[in-house]
């Protein structure tokens, strides 16, 4: 690995992915960690390590699945740390800047606070990103009957609360 | 009502932030923070020590300081320069290893140039020819405790296996 400057090579590489990809990988983890601004702390500090470690990320199949995995893992860490912390901003409800929710936003937003973060992470990336059991298994580092209980649960949470029928996987 | 991919596609949409920062403004902002890190473990290491002790302390700090101008990376002409930044030391048994971080090459002339190492500990970095103190900072700490054991003279056309050492107890 070698040192790089901010004009290097991989900072270019790194800054094209970040604007192509940054808002898309925002709302991915937003879904799961329940707020934007927490996101995007993830996401960009995600994006450093990729430049860090851009000699091994570059040859990955997906850069932007391992920006991804580390947001999310970044994010359930703050969690795990600052749960407190987390219960008196989500008290607070959404930032005042954000524009109204529409009926089905309302809609998701409350049933997706009423799953596990373990369980919101399966549902968005299976639902959301479409990645299969398998995929999801690799990401989380947990085992394929982890994902597959998570996702049965959270159907059974969101199902009703989204008056949606939820496929079986 | 909608399919719960569309819902869960628009709720992530209007997380979406509507501005995201620059890359480099990423990676502007880290060097300052760790900057300001770096400074504030020296002031601590020099309250704390005396004498000798706090001359050790202001040799090892990294060489960025607040309010000098950093020639970018960018404008740095000349040569190649790559080497180690090296953990030596620790629990009984362990070989030394590359550990991920940031050297700094502080010119006579003050100036300082800084890369960013990886988790293999290597870096690489082009730089005038000439004559440098070279520290480094591992990961996660704020103070620079590592350096080279001599100044390293950089010749015209480049230098390779510069060790930085990173002594821990």
């Amino acid at each position: 690995m070698k040192g790089m400057s901010h004009s290097s090579p991989a900072s270019e590489a790194v800054s094209a992915l970040f604007r192509s990809r940054y808002a898309r990988l925002v709302g991915v983890v937003a879904l799961v960690s329940g707020s934007r601004a927490e996101a995007e702390d993830c996401v960009q500090d995600a994006f450093l390590k990729a430049f860090d470690r851009w000699d091994h990320v570059s040859r990955l199949e997906s850069p932007e699945a391992w920006v991804r995995t580390v947001a999310l893992r970044l994010s359930s860490n703050r969690r795990r740390k600052a749960r407190n912390m987390f219960k008196a901003l989500t008290r607070h409800g959404p930032p005042r800047d954000e524009p109204s929710p529409e009926a089905d936003q309302v809609d998701v937003a409350r049933a997706l606070r009423r799953v596990s973060t373990g369980q919101r992470q399966v549902v968005v990336l299976h639902y959301l990103v479409g990645l299969g059991v398998d995929e999801i298994a690799r990401e989380l580092r947990v085992a394929p009957g982890t994902v597959k209980s998570r996702l049965s649960r959270a159907r059974v949470v969101l199902g009703p609360l989204l008056r949606e029928e939820i496929s079986h996987v | 009502m909608s399919d719960i991919r569309e819902l869960l596609a628009a709720e992530a949409e209007r997380r979406e932030p509507a501005q995201a920062p620059a890359f480099a403004e990423l990676l502007t902002a880290r060097a300052r923070r760790r900057r300001r890190g770096a400074a504030l473990g020296v002031v601590a290491a020099v309250a704390a020590v005396v004498g000798g002790s706090a001359q050790i302390a202001d040799d090892v700090r990294p060489p960025d300081r607040p309010g000098i101008v950093r020639e970018p990376l960018t404008n740095a002409p000349g040569a190649t320069v790559s080497g180690t930044l090296r953990q030596v030391g620790g629990p009984m048994g362990t070989q030394p290893h590359g550990v991920a971080g940031t050297v700094h090459f502080q010119a006579v002339d003050g100036s300082v140039l800084s890369a960013e190492v990886a988790g293999d500990g290597r870096f690489s970095l082009s730089i005038p020819a000439g004559r440098y103190r070279v520290t480094g900072t591992r990961a996660g700490h704020d103070t620079a405790t590592c350096r080279t054991r001599d100044d390293v003279v950089v010749p015209d056309g480049g230098l390779d296996g510069v060790d930085v050492g990173c002594h821990v107890r």
